[in-house]
């Protein structure tokens, strides 16, 4: 019963978005508060936050299956669902950012292995693809083909994780704002969020990790090494000591929270499902300030910049309903799979 | 929500969401005429949005569709430069706030805000209704038409043929009364509208209130201007705001309108201190020698007449004009009994209080740099050398001082002119390469008169005294004024105070936007409505169009066809142009809307009104007429090219005969050979441009001791006494008369000592992106999106110190109010204002009910200007530019 | 051959002829413009100055934009432009986010130049190459170079401050120019390789 409220829900929130898609695609991306200075907003940061929990769920199920974890195996193909149907609400938001969503696929075409963006959809796609191997039944539980496929996720994964560190989003390519941990830190948020969207699921749908816990301590842990190394790195420069700060309080305090639980509490599936949430809460968050901290800052340096007035920014509606839209979206899809099979 | 917007739409939210909303929907433009598809052409385009409108252009059309206006490559004056104006021409015939076809007022209230409820009416009905009440205006007394012309307008060539027809004195420009800068070029060397610096040659200038070019986007100044400052020559910008010329040499900072005092000290550390003069200059080419009674006027030799110098070898007097064995520059001598001084000793003796302690208390500026600059002045100057020319040896001196408007435009504001022009006097750089040159006609307009001093011309000829006075403007007052919309408006306002023999019953307004570019506009409008009968030749509906009874709408500047004779540049020289004498052609694009040219329409309204042909008609007017500028010079109809005043002639027809009889057509041109060309040139050779070659050596004087001031000022004194009459508008005739002085002094302006809550000046400047309104140049969009992101535009500029001591953060809304008017505005902080300043740059608002709404936003600074007559330069009637203020945060409404 | 551009500062006197020639020739819609002239003042009173930094794309060698282009949209013309193939452009805007010049504009809307009006009859001609949603940029007046003229705003500049040419042919101006007064392209320390130099700034 309740499952079906929400999958009526998903169902509405995906019909919702392509409506509002549509309308977006002839009104242009005006509809957004998106503008030159700002030019990536709520759309990107859903692609990145949905991408980066598929490949962290990819990570996880790999790593289960590399090293033939059998009590996580259930927990795994739940996880590829859900990944599976995260990788569609990452699609999706890609292409509502799009100007032209209706020439998406000459990313395909247009072979410029240069491009952050070629490699996010190479694998991003190859991401999906070993989705649905798995959730086909092809890969054997254990043996080669298995391990196979466990390091062709590996690889999936962590070279999508790694793109946009890599090429982009530092804008090491032009030479400055470089960010030493920025990698380090988006593995982390992505094997964080990844695993703690497989912990929510498994708590909704009855089963008992409680030695999930313990796993989301650590990765805790891993997210914070990054953040306060990065903090230390840029202590002398002022212009970002805040952001960061208030980042690092509030996954300290998530740590507090888990470790709370793991004492408290560990088999409690409720405070279990909080703990899950707040960790995806703080994925979201962080995926903000991602986009946000290279954004409101002038690109031209002082003085050239002085006049420069960037407004904040608050997404519209359009964007709001369009995220929700993907969100549903990612519900459905896993819903869908969760339907077509059954052993699950 | 946040929304994406331009600068330029954030301006616009604010007229959005403050005014009633006009209501009417978009103009719905035609489709293209499917006749011009495919056709791609290019034509000879003129540009018209600045002062100089001589710029040669090309103009692309693609599809009857004009694409493109761009400067016209090797064609002089801009050689394929140009400037942002010229280049966004297209959006000022595109504009869906043009008036589109004549329309006739039926709605009797008026008002800025007031819905004239126009109905749209042939071009017969409104040219019959305009001449019928024209007609009645005439037969009760043709002087009550005022025509107020201005920049929007200056491709006519009838407009003053058609005032002199229609029997009125009483032609004024909007313009001038903020820019009286022409009187004491007149005066001192025969020039109009203003003295320049020879960029060719200069290499040490000094620049006070005004453009060389840069600041408000001249091209031919902007080219002279980039080439001097690569060849190494020196500026000097005196302003309170450091410029964009500023930014290439010396910025020295300011007090605003307080000129007159830092060139009086420049003098007496000149006079007094350094004491180095062009010796040969001043003793033979100035009346600084001329003896001067004590009551001020020439020591005449008995038997001839003449004024007498004093011969330091043979220690007696004799008329200028004898032969002499030296020539007494300074001193005092007894001649018959009398105890005379020399003109030079005259203005010496008084500037001897003008020290540079004394000045800067009034200025800011310290001594010291004062000093520094008057010698950098006198050692750049290279008094004694010389240079060939043509085979023509001339005195070679590469400095130059030149003030313009933001320095004249106040009481005292002539004085302040001519004590820059007795500066250059001493060093003798005045009409001679590398220094200050007129912008008149080339040629021997200097001569002297039987005094021997060069004649005074232009507007330095008083206009005669009449009682009861003719004008309406009162040149019989002022005799020296430019022009003076001000004054025409309060003879409507108050007839009886100016002496007004009939009432001014009638306004036109021909490219003359008074009610915006002047001050006060609340009076205006006043004025406006006591008016019985105005007309507007209108581009857009602008104030002046909103309060008229009848708009005969024009073309815009692409779309008048335009020939036109060149005149000297009014910013600088140099060799790129002098010499230069040109005929330039403007090919008209297809017209847009229901509108005329200027000229049929006054053609078609004089035919209404029966004065077009006939003895004393318009065209009898034309024969008549001589180009003001440049005299013979110019583009008038002589000898066998005269009019047949007894029948009717195209335009074209005229312009032929013009240039048919044109001096300088050697090759029999006519209009034809110019519309292939778009221009026809002839070169003279340089030696005539400088005017120093038609009466070199002693053979003309340059007055020092400023006599014309001093004759002017008597004859009028005596004219009031006659007719026992005080001064009209002063408080007391000597607040008039202290300004006929013979020489140079000091005198307070009406903003000098203000209350002491007004502890600012304001100050404005025209920029890069508006000269001044030709074409509307507020309201172009692509002009707008520029200056709304400009950081110096559209804001209250402060200085951080003033921002700080007042409690003001950029961003702040504040309302800036003048004795006489306010404006508001937002804070903008920057280091580039004198701490005693508020900038405020170009031209915004009022706008009205019916305009273009970006005519609605930003902080209108003539509101803070004044017509009162205090205010005024007693010679040249022009307004204060540089208002005292008080500044206050909009919410504490003080 | 590669296309080149010096900009004299000492003669740029921040007018934008240039900025507004680019927008007339070009036809760019509303509020999007391929040049910009960057204003500020330089110093404190009474030793302040106007400065002024025109901005036309750099049209870089080893361009961040193309790089990070998904599509090959942007692409790298032979006399050395940086080009926007309009038809492959998908709008992801990933090249604006790269461009250390805030050389790039996307065009979020078509808007009217007198806001809140239909289209003038300028820009139903003008702005048929110009689609929503994709990125557009200054191309150097390619349409131009290809007559044998010189880029608009090169060509009305009043102070004669911009020369362009063949930045790999020693012997033309720009090259001698840039040699004798040293020009540099700004912020030539992120190693874009830039096409446009400034000199005496």
């Amino acid at each position: 019963m309740w499952t079906w409220t929400v999958n009526l829900i998903a169902l509405l929130l995906s019909i919702l978005w392509v409506v509002m898609f549509l309308k977006q695609s002839q009104a242009g991306l005006i509809r957004t508060a998106l503008n030159d200075k700002f030019t990536w907003g709520l759309y990107v940061q859903a692609f990145f936050f949905f991408s980066a929990l598929a490949g962290g769920i990819l990570v996880f199920i790999s790593i289960v299956t590399l090293f033939e974890i059998d009590s996580l195996r259930k927990l795994a193909e739940i996880g590829s669902a859900v990944s599976l149907g995260c990788l569609v609400a990452a699609g999706m938001s890609l292409g509502s950012d799009l100007g032209k969503p209706f020439r998406g696929f000459k990313i395909a075409t247009g072979k410029n292995f240069a491009s952050p963006l070629t490699w996010d959809f190479i694998t991003l796609s190859i991401c999906g693809i070993l989705n649905l191997l798995f959730l086909s039944g092809i890969i054997p539980g254990r043996g080669a083909g298995a391990m196979i496929w466990a390091v062709l996720c590996l690889i999936a994964a962590l070279g999508f994780v790694m793109i946009h560190t890599l090429f982009f989003l530092s804008r090491v390519g032009a030479g400055f704002r470089s960010q030493p941990f920025l990698g380090l830190d988006t593995l982390a948020q992505s094997l964080w969020g990844g695993t703690a969207l497989i912990v929510l699921l498994a708590v909704v749908l009855k089963m008992e990790p409680f030695n999930m816990v313990r796993i989301l301590m650590i990765l805790t842990i891993f997210v914070l090494i990054p953040q306060a190394g990065s903090t230390i790195a840029t202590l002398t420069i002022k212009s970002r000591g805040a952001e960061y700060k208030k980042i690092i309080a509030m996954d300290a305090i998530l740590l507090l929270i888990l470790i709370l639980i793991q004492i408290g509490g560990p088999k409690n599936p409720v405070l279990l499902a909080i703990g899950s949430i707040l960790i995806l809460i703080a994925v979201f968050l962080e995926k903000s300030h991602l986009i946000r901290q290279y954004q409101t800052k002038p690109i031209l340096p002082l003085p050239y910049s002085r006049y420069e007035d960037i407004p904040p920014y608050s997404p519209t509606s359009y964007e709001w309903i369009m995220s929700l839209g993907s969100v549903g979206a990612c519900v459905l899809v896993t819903s869908i799979v969760f339907y077509l099979k059954p052993g699950l | 929500m946040a929304k994406k917007k331009m600068d330029y739409e954030a301006m616009l939210k604010s007229v959005q969401s403050g005014y009633q909303a006009f209501e009417s929907s978009p103009y719905k433009w035609q489709a293209v005429d499917p006749n011009a598809s495919g056709e791609k052409k290019v034509q000879f385009g003129l540009c018209r949005a600045c002062m100089q409108g001589d710029c040669a252009t090309l103009v692309t059309l693609e599809d009857g569709v004009v694409v493109r206006t761009e400067g016209r490559p090797d064609a002089p004056p801009n050689y394929g430069t140009l400037c942002p104006k010229g280049n966004s021409e297209i959006m000022g015939m595109y504009n869906p706030y043009r008036i589109k076809s004549p329309m006739i007022r039926t709605n009797p209230e008026k008002g800025l805000d007031v819905d004239p409820m126009w109905k749209e009416v042939t071009w017969d009905e409104a040219l019959d209704y305009a001449a019928e009440g024209l007609r009645k205006v005439r037969e009760k007394d043709p002087r009550g038409l005022v025509i107020c012309e201005g920049w929007g307008q200056r491709d006519t060539i009838l407009r003053g043929a058609f005032g002199h027809a229609f029997g009125t004195p009483n032609e004024t420009g909007s313009h001038g009364a903020l820019c009286t800068v022409h009187y004491p070029s007149g005066l001192v060397h025969s020039g109009y509208p203003v003295a320049v610096v020879d960029l060719e040659y200069c290499n040490y200038h000094i620049t006070l209130g005004r453009s060389l070019g840069p600041n408000f986007g001249a091209v031919p100044g902007m080219r002279k201007f980039a080439k001097a400052i690569e060849r190494g020559m020196k500026l000097v910008c005196v302003d309170p705001r450091s410029s964009y010329e500023a930014a290439k040499g010396e910025w020295v900072p300011i007090r605003p309108g307080t000129d007159l005092a830092f060139l009086l000290a420049m003098n007496h550390v000149m006079m007094h201190e350094i004491q180095i003069y062009d010796q040969w200059f001043m003793k033979n080419r100035t009346n600084g020698p001329y003896l001067i009674r004590p009551d001020g006027e020439y020591l005449r030799d008995s038997e001839t007449g003449k004024p007498l110098m004093w011969d330091p070898v043979e220690k007696t007097a004799k008329p200028y004009n004898a032969e002499f064995k030296d020539i007494a520059l300074e001193g005092t001598y007894t001649v018959e009994g009398a105890e005379c001084r020399t003109g030079f000793q005259t203005v010496k003796d008084r500037m001897k209080a003008y020290t540079p302690e004394w000045a800067e208390n009034i200025t800011t500026v310290p001594p010291a740099t004062v000093r520094r600059i008057a010698r950098e002045f006198i050692d750049h100057a290279r008094i004694g050398s010389t240079i060939e020319i043509d085979g023509f040896t001339f005195p070679f001196r590469p400095v130059s001082l030149n003030v313009e408007r933001n320095v004249t435009n106040r009481r005292g504001g002539t004085y302040a002119d001519l004590a820059g022009k007795l500066i250059n006097l001493m060093v003798g750089n005045i009409e001679v390469p590398g220094g200050c040159l007129s912008c008149s006609f080339r040629g021997p307009i200097m001569g002297p008169t039987e005094d021997g001093t060069s004649a005074p011309q232009y507007e330095a000829v008083p206009r005669p005294f009449k009682f009861p006075p003719e004008s309406a403007t009162l040149k019989e007052f002022y005799p020296h004024q430019h022009t003076a919309p001000h004054l025409a408006l309060k003879s409507i306002l108050n007839p009886e105070k100016h002496h007004l023999p009939y009432t001014v019953e009638a306004w036109m307004s021909v490219g003359g936007n008074p009610i915006r570019q002047n001050a006060q506009p609340e009076a205006y409008v006043a004025g406006f409505k006591k008016l019985s009968f105005s007309v507007a030749i209108a581009f857009h509906m602008d104030e002046c169009a909103i309060l008229s009874d009848v708009l005969l709408p024009e073309h815009s500047a692409l779309e008048r066809v335009r020939v036109t004779p060149f005149y000297p540049q009014h910013q600088s020289m140099d060799n790129e142009v002098c010499g230069l004498k040109m005929i330039q052609y403007r090919d008209p694009v297809p017209t847009l809307f229901n509108t005329k040219h200027v000229d049929e329409i006054f053609t078609e309204l004089a035919e209404k009104l029966g004065i077009l042909t006939g003895e004393g008609g318009l065209y009898d007017h034309l024969n008549r007429e001589i180009d003001w500028v440049d005299k013979t010079d110019g583009l008038n109809l002589n000898g066998e090219w005269k009019l047949d005043i007894n029948r009717k002639y195209t335009l074209e027809e005229i312009y032929d005969r013009q240039i048919r009889g044109w001096p300088y057509n050697k090759s029999n041109w006519t209009l034809e050979d110019l519309r292939q060309n778009g221009y026809l040139e002839y070169w003279r050779p340089r030696k005539e441009f400088y005017l120093y070659y038609y009466f070199p050596d002693n053979q003309t004087r340059h007055p020092f001791y400023l006599l014309g001031l001093k004759t002017v000022g008597d004859r009028l004194k005596e004219n009031l006494k006659q007719h026992q009459i005080p001064f009209p508008g002063v408080p007391h005739d000597d607040y008039i008369f202290d300004l006929y002085d013979p020489v140079v002094h000091w005198v307070e302006t009406s903003e000098t000592h203000p209350p002491k809550e007004y502890d600012l000046w304001a100050v404005n400047w025209k920029t890069p992106y508006y000269a001044n309104d030709a074409g509307n140049l507020t309201g172009n969009p692509w002009l707008a999106e520029i200056y709304a992101k400009d950081p110096w535009e559209a804001n209250v500029l402060l200085n951080p110190i003033t921002a700080a001591r007042k409690g003001l953060m950029e961003g702040d809304s504040v309302v800036v109010a003048s004795r006489y008017g306010e404006l508001e505005g937002r804070i903008r902080v920057s280091e580039l204002f004198h701490p005693d300043t508020a900038g405020i740059a170009g031209s915004y608002g009022p706008g009205t009910l019916q305009s273009n709404p970006l005519n609605r936003v930003g902080p209108c600074f003539n509101n803070l200007l004044s017509i009162d007559d205090h205010t005024f330069d007693g010679v040249s009637a022009g307004q204060d530019t540089a208002p005292a203020v008080k500044i206050y945060k909009k919410e504490a409404g003080k | 051959m590669r296309y080149g551009m010096v900009i004299d500062l000492q003669k740029c006197t921040g007018c934008n002829s240039c900025t507004v020639a680019c927008r007339a020739e070009q036809g760019t819609p509303a509020g999007v413009h391929f040049h910009k002239v960057i204003k500020y003042e330089f110093g404190k009173y009474p030793n302040a100055k106007m400065k002024f930094l025109p901005m036309p794309c750099m049209h870089c060698q080893d361009p961040p934009c193309q790089k990070v282009c998904p599509t090959g949209a942007t692409f790298i013309h032979p006399e050395g432009l940086v080009l926007i193939d309009e038809n492959k452009c998908i709008g992801c805007r990933a090249c604006m986010v790269a461009c250390p010049y805030e050389s790039r504009q996307f065009l979020w809307e078509i808007k009217t130049y007198f806001l809140g009006t239909h289209p003038t009859p300028y820009e139903k001609i003008k702005q048929r190459g110009f689609e929503k949603g994709t990125v557009v940029k200054c191309n150097f007046c390619l349409q131009r170079l290809e007559q044998g003229r010189l880029p608009a705003c090169v060509t009305t500049c009043p102070s004669e401050a911009r020369t362009f040419g063949d930045i790999d042919d020693p012997e033309s101006e720009v090259s001698r120019l840039i040699v004798r007064h040293r020009g540099m392209p700004f912020r030539a320390e992120l190693g874009t390789e830039p096409s446009v130099y400034y000199m005496k700034g």
